[in-house]
């Protein structure tokens, strides 16, 4: 058992997110399966798993009324935390964000996705592209402008490395 | 002066994505939940319960999904029957 089992020691860490969002996504998928979208790997294993939603509203750096995909919630596998497990895959979630911005575009949201990070995954969004409201905690936007440049990136990487 | 190649990844190219997938690992988003709450799932995962508590909630949503296919159609017959 990782961390011995104790809770304590599970709290504040990735792994301790990691149960936090996964027991909010299985309720969630759960309830309504339509609105699930995951990434498997080339055995078939789940490697992370989000909930998305079709949403509009005002965006931060944005005057005009956007529609978007909001994702709800994003959770990667807990060997993928805990690394170097024979389950251990890199990049699940990059992978995952990747497939919800094309489907941004395929519904005409011109790729803009917004999401509630949590502290220690603002980097991550960060590095995507994303941009943090300063005046709602955690929420980030994903604009038109950074998606394409998002997509260019992973489409170039998926070229050079396979 | 160094030429940039478009059919190789640079080293420029490399460290981001060596950045981004080090980051991957911490990719969560979501609404955070009480310490109540995540005490009861740490626990569920621990002991395992888990799976039945899902499964539960499986058995759940799908009598909800009966019932309303039920009304869906006796609506349906109902219509049927004015429409003949």
């Amino acid at each position: 058992m990782f961390y011995e089992g104790e809770i304590n020691r599970t709290q504040g860490t990735q792994f301790g997110d990691c149960i936090a969002k996964i027991g909010y996504l299985a309720q969630r998928t759960i309830a309504e399966p339509q609105n699930f979208r995951g990434v498997r790997d080339v055995q078939g294993r789940l490697q992370a798993g989000a909930i998305v939603l079709g949403d509009g509203g005002y965006l931060y750096q944005s005057a005009e009324y956007r529609e978007y995909l909001y994702l709800d919630t994003l959770s990667n596998a807990p060997w993928n935390v805990i690394k170097n497990q024979p389950e251990t895959v890199t990049g699940a979630a990059t992978c995952l964000v990747e497939e919800i911005v094309k489907e941004s575009i395929q519904l005409e949201y011109d790729g803009i996705v917004k999401t509630l990070a949590i502290k220690r995954a603002k980097p991550f969004y960060t590095r995507v592209g994303f941009i943090e409201n300063p005046d709602i905690s955690g929420e980030m936007v994903l604009n038109e402008q950074a998606a394409s440049r998002f997509l260019l990136e992973q489409q170039r990487r998926h070229s050079l490395e396979g | 002066m160094s030429e940039i190649r478009n059919d190789q990844a640079t080293t420029e190219d490399k460290k981001r994505w060596a950045e981004l997938d080090e980051l991957d690992s911490s990719a969560f988003s979501g609404p955070p939940i009480s310490e109540s709450l995540y005490q009861e799932r740490f626990e569920s995962i621990k002991n395992g319960t888990y799976k039945q508590k899902y499964l539960e909630a499986v058995y759940s949503e799908k009598q909800k999904l009966l019932l309303k296919l039920e009304k869906l159609e006796q609506f349906e017959a109902l219509l049927k029957a004015e429409i003949e």
